[in-house]
């Protein structure tokens, strides 16, 4: 039997140039030749190392080596005391981002890059101001919440305001847990019948153990934003409908104006294709591209193929439009 | 996993039923030492004090009903408030129990199913492998809990045992702090107390970022108009 690898996510090298209570705005290290930054902003339900998870599928690596200059939003873990943040305080800080990042470089607009839940923050923000973003990446982009699959179904029948009242924040292990529920067979039994087939598989082995430590290293969602989350997003669908606002201003998706390119997955059951079509067909743009990949809601970030097909696309499309 | 689960079930189940008991019974001493008595008179004097400090004084400031607080004097006494709370808990544990056995019911029916239509399936097919084996009773299962997870009386289940744990875990903590909060001897600050003063906090926060968004702008304009 081969010993168990030394799980140790994160590749690549950055800095912590904003740092604000829980929030946070890391830079990485890097000698960019392409104008335009790239800002990354991944979802609150889960950590944003899965994009430079380890140096054989590290997204943010290819990103570099292909000389672009990649910033990242670190949500952090959110504690008791951060119960009453709401979703409007992540826009505030996503502008935060993008306004340094704009002052420091010189530019007018950034590359924004949404992933899952970020997406969905990523196209609300842009619709907002989108004079400040040059291009728009969304990667599995959960818009229209009214999917028919399990975790949407669930979403729909739950009371998010008795969760937050009995724990203040929705805690990562019940997140967990409710992510692994929604496929027990699959996500609870058969993952680790794999693991016992492939125990001398030191590839296996490693890429397992990486992906285990990302999935239990959940942070919670604070109370409030849970709230917001669930009712706004899942039982009202406000931001495909047009709804959702953000200090008195509606979202408006026929701001998307710019460069977009939507990633999305065929057996993603977070965010279904099904979802993501028809929000890609309602994108005003005349710039704008879909690339698919034949895995699920993270094997379009961490899967071989994924590494071979869909990133070196997605990549040279940001960097054809970055200069 | 479900017996496992089941054996921290009844022992919490338990552990509420030992606390229904000690309530019970400590009311039923209280009656019986004339504890209610001993209250009851501190009322008497209290209303007593009260109306002779209205015909002293006329108008009643608002301060002075800090005297009259005369629960909180007496430690260990629950109030009412402490005693609905307890009881709520107690109500939502009930109907979560219900619900739980419910739920392991849909679980253990849907296995068997599946089971069921696995030994029917391996009566007629060949399997190369144990891999071949485990992945076709993996697929059958799965699609029988895709089933299950998406019904109807699956969600309603999920929906009321969700609902009753959150209601069961918020009054029993409420109990606790409503406890806590009318007896002068405890010196700590409860969770609800910190939640307040972390909205208050957060609020603030909100406010000075906007402060320093105004200033931002300003100065902006300053250097535009020089």
């Amino acid at each position: 039997m081969i010993e168990v690898p030394e799980t140790r996510p994160g590749v690549c090298e950055f800095e912590f140039e904003i740092e604000d209570w829980l929030f946070k705005l890391a830079h990485f290290k890097s000698k960019p030749k392409h104008k335009i930054p790239v800002l990354i902003c991944y979802a609150f339900i889960n950590r944003p190392y899965i994009l430079d998870l380890h140096e054989d599928v590290s997204v943010i690596k290819k990103m570099l080596e292909a000389k672009l200059d990649v910033w990242l939003i670190d949500w952090g873990y959110p504690k008791r005391a951060d119960k009453y943040l709401q979703l409007s305080d992540y826009i505030d800080f996503i502008d935060r981002c993008v306004e340094y990042i704009r002052q420091k470089r010189g530019v007018d607009a950034v590359t924004l890059h949404g992933y899952c839940l970020g997406s969905t923050l990523s196209v609300i923000y842009t619709s907002m101001f989108p004079e400040k973003i040059k291009n728009l990446v969304l990667q599995a982009p959960p818009v229209d919440f009214y999917t028919t699959n399990t975790l949407a179904e669930w979403a729909r029948n739950i009371n998010p305001e008795k969760i937050a009242r009995a724990l203040g924040n929705a805690t990562g292990d019940m997140l967990n847990l409710s992510f692994l529920l929604v496929d027990p067979i699959r996500l609870v039994v058969g993952k680790y019948q794999s693991l016992l087939d492939n125990m001398n598989n030191e590839k296996f082995l490693r890429n397992f153990f990486y992906m285990d430590h990302w999935i239990f290293d959940s942070p919670a969602v604070p109370g409030n934003v849970y709230v917001e989350y669930i009712t706004r997003w899942y039982h009202r669908n406000e931001v495909i409908n047009g709804v959702f606002e953000y200090r008195g201003r509606k979202i408006d998706i026929s701001n998307l104006k710019m460069p977009v390119l939507v990633l999305a997955a065929e057996k993603d059951h977070i965010t279904p294709p099904e979802s993501v079509k028809p929000f890609f067909e309602r994108i005003p743009s005349k710039d704008k591209k879909m690339i698919l990949s034949d895995k699920g809601h993270i094997g379009l970030t961490v899967s071989g193929s994924s590494q071979k097909k869909v990133w070196p696309e997605a990549i040279k499309w940001i960097v054809d439009r970055s200069d | 996993m479900f017996e496992t689960f089941s054996n921290t079930f009844q022992a919490y189940d338990d552990f509420l039923k030992s606390l229904r008991n000690h309530f019970q019974l400590t009311f039923s001493i209280f009656e019986k030492e004339g504890y209610t008595t001993l209250l009851t008179d501190s009322i008497k004097d209290s209303i007593k004090e009260f109306r002779e400090l209205v015909e002293k004084y006329g108008d009643l400031e608002l301060y002075d009903f800090d005297r009259y607080k005369f629960v909180a004097d007496y430690p260990y006494i629950l109030t009412n408030r402490a005693l609905k709370h307890i009881s709520e808990s107690f109500e939502a544990w009930e109907r979560f129990g219900n619900d739980y056995f419910t739920f392991k019911d849909l679980m253990k029916r849907t296995y068997k199913k599946a089971v069921e239509e696995f030994v029917n399936t391996a009566k007629t097919k060949e399997f190369g492998s144990y891999s071949e084996f485990a992945n076709e009773f993996y697929n059958i299962t799965a699609k029988h809990f895709d089933e299950l997870l998406r019904s109807e009386e699956y969600l309603k289940v999920q929906s009321s045992m969700n609902s009753n744990l959150m209601d069961h875990i918020y009054h029993f903590r409420r109990f606790a702090e409503e406890a806590l909060e009318n007896n002068p001897l405890n010196p700590f600050a409860t969770v609800s107390q910190l939640d307040e003063a972390y909205k208050r906090i957060t609020d603030l926060k909100r406010k000075i970022l906007e402060l320093e968004k105004k200033i931002e702008e300003i100065s902006k304009d300053k250097v535009v108009q020089a």
